[in-house]
């Protein structure tokens, strides 16, 4: 049972989200369990009899215990949106999944070129470089495209140009295939 | 089996997306997606599709 294994829809979101949850509030947790500890260090030396400046470090305590929450609580954010990245990519795998039986082969988390494309699906009608967005959208709950092509959110543009990650993984796809079949594939410019 | 044909950009979102043009990359609402690529016309046959696929697999394992 050796050999590498079929990538998985979203595996590349998994495993940034893994490294956020392994790489770093695990050491949030740490400091702020560092620092606690060292406070109620100070007070038992107070209430053993040996005077010292518990009041300093309780302050330290407080300080980093609110530096830390402040960071997980941003990390939280980092990670639901990452658990909610997962859920698109693997809610959009299911339904291209369906495709199968028009002849359509999917392929997830491709990774090419040092990037990753969320779903590459080739099939009689071509072959296309997929990007899942799964937003939640606050405001007027508008979605559309302005003049210059710029996807827009209640009518913000969107975060990290959602269009431009789609034709910049199409390109990157085209490279990769152009690389991978050689003269035997021509793929024409868009 | 010198062919022509290139890949398309596609950014599927749960909402529905207004004012997507080809050349900015087709947005698709996931109600419709499978209906989006049924409806595209045929333009590659069986064996380039086993020969593009057994290119990708490479990539699609790790």
């Amino acid at each position: 049972m050796t050999g590498t294994l079929r990538r998985l829809p979203g595996q590349s979101v998994r495993d940034e989200r893994d490294k956020l949850l392994n790489d770093r509030l695990i050491d949030y947790f740490l400091v702020a369990f560092a620092f606690c500890s060292l406070a109620i260090w100070e007070w038992l030396r107070r209430w053993l009899g040996m005077p010292f400046a518990a009041e300093v470090t309780t302050i330290a305590a407080i300080v980093m215990l609110a530096y830390c929450a402040f960071r997980i609580f941003q990390l939280r954010k980092e990670i639901r949106n990452r658990n909610q990245a997962e859920k698109g990519e693997r809610r959009v795998s299911e339904l291209l999944s369906q495709l199968r039986r028009k002849r359509y082969v999917i392929f997830d988390d491709l990774l090419a070129d040092d990037s990753n494309i969320d779903h590459v699906l080739v099939g009689p009608g071509g072959i296309f470089a997929i990007e899942t967005k799964a937003y939640s959208v606050f405001g007027n709950g508008c979605v559309g495209v302005d003049t210059d092509g710029v996807l827009r959110l209640s009518n913000k543009p969107a975060i990290g140009d959602p269009l431009r990650q789609a034709r910049a993984r199409q390109q990157t796809s085209k490279r990769y295939c152009r690389k991978k079949c050689g003269e035997n594939l021509t793929l024409c410019r868009s | 089996m010198r062919r022509e044909f290139d890949v398309v950009p596609v950014l599927v979102s749960r909402l529905d997306v207004k004012g997507a043009k080809a050349d900015t990359g087709v947005a698709v609402n996931d109600a419709t997606i499978t209906e989006f690529f049924e409806s595209r016309p045929s333009i590659l046959v069986d064996n380039q599709i086993t020969e593009i696929c057994s290119h990708l697999n490479q990539a699609a394992r790790s």
